[in-house]
């Protein structure tokens, strides 16, 4: 075949990738490295002094917090959420698209309303305290908004499709005879799902953790709606520091190492798994 | 440019190609005639698939020529070539019906509603899914999408049908039905046929001329009882109707026949044009159905040891050991053998039953 | 789950799908009582729906949202579906970079993306507004269509297209007629997801709105901060049902046009 200009539909594709996601990314580098003005913005004069402002204790307790809530937030939707796809994969057909479907709506929605509905059930006046109250489970309303716990809900709450939807996908896939081999040779039911369901639906699971724990490194608003203020948040240090903060140089280095973070956590997901595309999103 | 019965529509001068520096064709040179029903035979790889491709214009080709009715089409696009393809993967399209299928290349030539309607209506009842316009290839069997890919093909009356393993993903019996539709079809229409497989049995039941292609280069042509029966290389016997490949020393000359000597005995081969000396090493081909079998010895004969035999298409496979380790494998119609598993026997045949291949060189 | 019995796994199912349902039933249903704060049921009314019509400035954040939504997934399934389509016919060394960067906005926490395309913008000189909105958002409605139609090209059986054109049709008739129809529902699922996201995102947004324009999502974050009214929850509600009306509706469509025949 002649070589037709097919090729001509990436163009914009790729004008659109260099002029807005290389060049804001590459600008953001460059910033990074920029020093600051109080005031006047920044000064196009090589410093390294963004990168060391972080060694400050306020802003290494900020990063060990994100990463520390990140990591509950995965395991706990590990957790709740590989059961879940699991399961799910085992139904019939119709309850696949069923439970599909129930999974999805919550997903489409506004997520902040989805919030609001925690502040709500969460408060100290709220529906939850109101009913453990009746029940006679506590004397007196639980305080559970505006607290770490709290902010733990939302998150596990707000990725939580993510990795059911992942894990589902892989669990979809697997061939359940291989299962009833390794029962049939003789291998006791967790002996089977250790060596070949939780081996199989791993790619599933890893792709899972990728989209929870990247996400929630970022997800500053959660704490700061649920959280109220008590817990910062690299996200919210970059907000601040872009916005009311004003300085543009050390929220470029922040942002810059909380790339850093992900990409590494990318980068290994690939290397373990040796694939590129995640599972249960494309 | 019709010139009586045997003229030719199609020919191919010196086509070669490579895909990613790998030679995959080195040269082929190929007459087609009109009406011929053409076999590419071969095994995965030999080039049979890329030849068929640059026909239909889906490849180009890295040099050569591909003359349709004397005009060179190399560069034509395959939307201008008069020639359609069935595919091995039959390629209906998945988003529209049956009916659609089969119209769609009459709506692209703007034929008009009526005739669109009579024609594929024609084509459809030619290969039996008059009943079927309304359904989705989903809804098919392998063997019916097979009859729409056919139908959707001919109904373009292209000047060449090209068929790339219709019936490979076909069950046995339904492939053996579908060969000899295939052939009345093709007979009925006088449409020049060019058909790619691996598989000899339908090289045979349906060609007037099987190419043999081996490495990207012809390795023998001819129509099937004539490869059948005078395979000019081991590969070619080997690969046409399975035939035993055995070597030896000539011994001796006399009567059309050549006397071969090996390290498990003596054998027959015809002579062929080619002179024969005495000590020369020579290679023959010996079909398993024209090899005869005893417990007594032979003045010219070889000795072996029975193996489990098997039964596999109507014939008897019967596999003996050759004291050299070689195999050579007899078949005989229907069950009964008399000769038990690890029974010395001794095999002997006439010297019209056995070709002289691989010899080098040629008139 | 209505016939069989009840197994622990169809439970697990139910328990997690129930406190997944409970944020937004609590929502819901206080979105129907007659009292500003959502702490006890003070009776049915549907005075914040009629409040919610009022709203003049709630209706423009939703129509802003609405705008922004429709034109950046639009502008996404076009750069997206192109892309995906030249870059298979397309043999680069710096290929696999590009496309890289072309998934980046998808990859990183939306913090980053929010705060690079605020300073980049300034760099610019554009002004914070719908365009602003639309760009960014566009860059991370892009992975969504671009991931989605190529997978289901890098699928496809080739030998269909060339089918088609074996039986007579121009490449461009190709593209229409076969490649277009057969990549329409990875276009389609990526166009929905890229305006589900689009219409939900509030971490972009809140760096490149400017100081006039709002969205949705901007306007709700704002009243959680400080103090939200229940025509909120009559907004929300009221999607709710969109989204589900929506969500039956085509997949009662799918079953319709995967039985009978098309066209």
């Amino acid at each position: 075949m002649k070589k037709e200009r097919w090729w001509l539909c990436a163009v914009p594709l790729y004008v659109f990738t260099l002029v807005f996601v290389l060049g804001p990314v590459l600008y953001m580098v460059a910033v990074s490295f920029a020093q600051n003005e109080a005031g006047t913005g920044f000064r196009w004069a090589f410093t390294l002094d963004n990168f060391a402002k972080m060694r400050d204790p306020v802003y290494i307790r900020c990063f060990r917090e994100s990463f520390r809530l990140a990591l509950a937030t995965t395991a706990l939707n590990v957790l709740i959420g590989y059961p879940f796809g699991y399961c799910m994969g085992r139904l019939s057909e119709k309850g696949k698209r069923i439970v599909m479907f129930l999974v999805m709506v919550p997903f489409w929605t506004s997520s902040l309303i989805r919030l609001y509905g925690w502040i709500i059930l969460l408060q100290a006046k709220g529906t939850l305290n109101k009913l453990l109250l009746a029940l006679g489970l506590i004397d007196e309303p639980l305080k559970i908004l505006y607290s770490y716990p709290a902010v733990l809900i939302g998150m596990v709450y707000a990725l939580l499709p993510f990795m059911i939807l992942a894990v589902y996908t892989s669990v979809e896939k697997m061939d359940w005879t291989l299962v009833e081999a390794a029962r049939d040779l003789g291998a006791s039911r967790a002996r089977a799902f250790l060596t070949v369901t939780l081996r199989l639906t791993l790619p599933g699971l890893m792709s899972g953790v990728i989209l929870t724990f990247v996400p929630s490194m970022g997800l500053f608003f959660i704490a700061d709606i649920l959280g109220g203020n008590k817990i910062v948040l690299v996200g919210s240090l970059i907000q601040d520091q872009m916005t009311r903060g004003g300085n543009q140089p050390f929220a470029a280095a922040l942002a810059l190492m909380l790339a850093a973070m992900t990409t590494l956590m990318l980068w290994l997901y690939r290397r373990l798994t040796g694939t590129s595309e995640l599972e249960g999103m494309f | 440019m019709e010139t009586g019965e045997s003229s030719t529509i199609l020919e191919l001068r010196n086509i070669t190609k490579s895909f990613d520096g790998v030679s995959v064709l080195g040269g082929i040179s190929l007459c087609i005639k009109k009406g011929e029903f053409v076999t590419l035979l071969g095994a995965s790889g030999c080039g049979k698939t890329t030849t068929l491709r640059i026909i239909a214009g889906l490849e180009t080709p890295d040099s050569g020529q591909v003359l349709l009715e004397g005009r060179d089409v190399v560069n034509d696009p395959p939307e201008k070539r008069d020639v359609n393809t069935v595919f091995q993967s039959y390629a209906l399209f998945p988003h529209m019906n049956v009916w659609q299928n089969v119209a769609y290349a009459l709506k692209i030539r703007g034929v008009n509603k009526r005739e669109i309607e009579e024609r594929v209506h024609g084509a459809l009842a030619m290969v039996q899914m008059e009943d079927s316009g309304k359904k989705t290839p989903a809804q098919l069997s392998g063997g019916q999408r097979q009859r729409v890919a056919i139908a959707r093909a001919l109904i373009n009356r292209p000047k060449v049908l090209l068929l790339d393993e219709p019936l490979g993903a076909l069950d046995l019996q339904l492939r053996r039905q579908m060969q000899y539709e295939l052939k009345k079809l093709q007979q009925q229409l006088g449409t020049t046929f060019i058909y790619v497989t691996h598989d000899q049995e339908e090289a045979i039941n349906m060609s007037d001329r099987i190419v043999l292609l081996r490495g990207g280069a012809i390795e023998q042509q001819g129509a099937p009882n004539d490869i059948y029966d005078h395979p000019r290389t081991s590969y070619a016997a080997q690969f046409v109707g399975s035939a035993n490949v055995l070597r030896g020393t000539a011994a001796e000359v006399r009567d059309g026949a050549v006397l071969l000597r090996s390290d498990c005995g003596t054998m027959y081969a015809g002579a062929d044009a080619l002179p024969v000396q005495p000590g020369d090493a020579l290679t023959l081909a010996v079909r398993g159905e024209n090899i005869g079998i005893s417990r007594d010895a032979r003045e010219v004969c070889l000795r072996g040891v029975v193996e489990a035999n098997s039964f596999a298409g109507g014939m008897l496979r019967i596999p003996v050991r050759l004291c050299d380790g070689s195999e050579v494998v007899i078949t005989r119609q229907g069950i009964h053998f008399d000769f038990a598993a690890g029974e010395t026997v001794y095999l002997h045949w006439s010297a019209d039953a056995a070709v002289l291949v691989d010899r080098e060189a040629r008139p | 789950m209505k016939k069989r019995t009840l197994t622990p796994s169809t439970l697990y199912l139910a328990l997690v799908l129930l406190i997944n349902y409970l944020p937004i039933v609590v929502v819901v249903l206080f979105s129907f009582n007659d009292a500003k704060l959502p702490v006890a049921w003070k009776g049915f009314s549907l005075r914040w729906y009629q409040e919610l019509a009022r709203d003049a400035a709630l209706m423009e954040a939703l129509r802003n949202s609405l705008v922004l939504a429709l034109a950046s997934s639009l502008a996404a399934a076009v750069i997206g579906t192109l892309g995906a389509i030249g870059t298979m016919h397309l043999r680069l060394r710096a290929k696999g970079v590009m496309d890289y960067l072309a998934t980046l906005p998808i990859m990183l926490p939306e913090i980053i993306l929010g705060m690079v395309f605020m300073a980049y913008f300034a760099l610019l000189r554009l002004p914070f507004g719908m365009l602003t909105l639309i760009i960014a958002h566009t860059s991370f409605c892009i992975p969504y269509v671009f991931l989605m139609v190529r997978a289901r090209l890098v699928g496809m059986d080739k030998s269909i297209e060339e089918a088609a054109r074996d039986l007579g049709a121009s490449p461009v008739r190709t593209f229409f007629d076969i490649t277009l129809p057969l990549i329409l529902p990875a276009i389609l699922s990526g166009c929905i997801l890229s305006f589900a996201m689009s219409f939900d995102d509030v971490v972009i947004s809140i760096f490149v709105n400017g100081p006039t324009l709002s969205t949705l999502p901007i306007k709700v974050y704002t009243q959680l901060r400080t103090g939200v009214t229940p025509e909120i929850n009559a907004l929300c509600t009221i999607i709710l049902i969109a989204v589900i009306l929506f969500r039956l509706a085509s997949a009662a469509l799918r079953r319709m046009g995967g039985a009978g025949s098309h066209r």
